[in-house]
């Protein structure tokens, strides 16, 4: 490099640079500015409210559970990665519900079959919350677009992480309930 | 956004299928590149095989780095180790061990790195304009609300395209070095550190757009930082280019 060149590349560097660190101060953020308030189905977001009936007839709405680490799995008995994951998620309840981990596992009625959807809880022995999603509201909430699809929902009730499609396996879960548990403590 | 290609009982995640893509076509400009290269340093099979055993270490690497993350994770069922879920993958991890085992290899083939990084360089070009892309189909890297008129509507709110403008930026690098690659002397690391320095110059302007990332002290984006220094490590060095050895 002649000596006039690398002056004008010395001088355009530091330039750059000094340019670079007054817009990078200028681009802070409000502590907290980035935090989503409003709700969402992504990362990052609030995870949207609902209200759901289960087999029983009892009633759940999610905001009621602020303060727990919840897994959302939206699941119907005709799918078959759910079919392969849901045993690996009553493994995972069970290690982790001690510590407060809850599971939300919502049918998606609308699209499957009452009656079926009861055998495949019974042929699992799942022992969590299993709600119904008659009328499709969840789906559209959650903007569903494939079966399974699972959302991480840690103690504020923000989605920490989405998994759609599957099977999810034990290590998959697990680690990500450690996270949430790590986050709440 | 558009994360999951959904055939009969078969999710296709598209930001996988996208940075696969992005992987194939970088790879076969890196290759091109080699051959243009008057003294052909790099045997075309030298060069795959880099790659291959590079994404080999590297997914072995990043599922280690997992595993001693979360080793209470596997307990339950210790056949996951094996599993082929990319959830299950240390990106960092991953990205040490891919290097690692470039440069050793590297080195065992009497290749100078500086002149590997050169032929890498559209190879991690391209990728970087698919991870953008991965992005916009994901919805991840979405961007502050604000009242332009190309805003784009998303999470309930008018926000900066930032995925666009991060692909943009991506590809206009890309097409940049590409078409200028004759204007560079292959083997001192001079494309490799320009890339570098666009790249980051671009993270540092485009990251202020951005709704997510981690921040620290009063606000300060550690993004930006980060992009910031190696800038600066890519200015210095393309200010003193080390004469390199190539085969």
């Amino acid at each position: 490099m002649s000596r006039l060149i690398e002056k004008r590349f010395n001088l355009l560097a530091v330039g750059l640079l000094l340019i670079g660190g007054i817009w990078i101060a200028a681009s802070r953020v409000t502590p907290g500015g980035l935090a989503q308030a409003q709700a969402a189905p992504q990362t990052g977001f609030l995870a949207p409210d609902f209200t759901l009936e289960s087999f029983s007839g009892e009633s759940v709405t999610l905001a009621d559970l602020r303060g727990r680490p919840i897994l959302i799995n939206l699941w119907a008995s005709w799918c078959l990665p759910c079919r392969a994951e849901m045993p690996a998620i009553q493994r995972v309840y069970d290690r982790y519900r001690n510590q407060g981990f809850q599971v939300l596992a919502i049918n998606m009625t609308l699209q499957d079959n009452r009656n079926n959807a009861r055998a495949f809880v019974d042929e699992f022995s799942l022992t969590f919350p299993i709600l119904l999603d008659v009328d499709g509201k969840v789906a559209a909430l959650y903007r569903l677009r494939a079966l399974p699809s699972s959302y991480f929902v840690d103690a504020n009730g923000i989605i920490q992480d989405v998994v759609i499609g599957g099977p999810m396996d034990e290590a998959l879960l697990a680690s990500r309930v450690e996270q949430l548990l790590e986050a709440g403590k | 956004m558009f994360p999951v290609l959904q055939i009969g009982s078969i999710a296709i995640q598209v930001p996988g299928l996208v940075l696969l893509a992005g992987l194939w076509v970088g790879l076969s400009l890196s290759e091109r590149l080699a051959a243009e290269t008057k003294r052909q340093p790099i045997a075309p099979s030298d060069l795959s095989n880099l790659v291959l055993l590079s994404l080999l270490v590297g997914v072995l690497g990043a599922r280690f780095g997992y595993v001693l993350r979360f080793p209470s994770a596997f307990e339950l069922n210790p056949w996951n180790l094996l599993s082929l879920n990319p959830g299950l993958l240390d990106p960092w991890m991953g990205v040490t061990a891919a290097a690692i085992a470039a440069t050793v290899f590297s080195q065992r083939k009497g290749l100078a790195l500086t002149l590997v990084l050169d032929i890498l360089t559209p190879l991690l070009a391209v990728i970087s304009v698919s991870w953008f892309l991965s992005l916009l189909a994901s919805g991840y890297g979405y961007g502050l609300p604000t009242e332009l008129p190309w805003a784009i509507d998303l999470f309930g709110a008018a926000r900066h395209p930032t995925q666009i403008y991060d692909t943009l930026a991506a590809g206009l690098i890309l097409a940049i070095l590409w078409w200028q690659r004759g204007s560079f002397t292959l083997g001192k690391g001079r494309l490799f550190f320009t890339f570098l320095a666009l790249t980051s110059a671009s993270r540092i302007f485009l990251e202020a757009f951005h709704a997510t990332g981690p921040s620290v002290l009063e606000g300060w984006r550690v993004n930006q930082i980060l992009a910031w220094l190696v800038l600066a490590l890519s200015l210095w060095t393309l200010r003193n280019p080390k004469e390199s050895k190539s085969r």
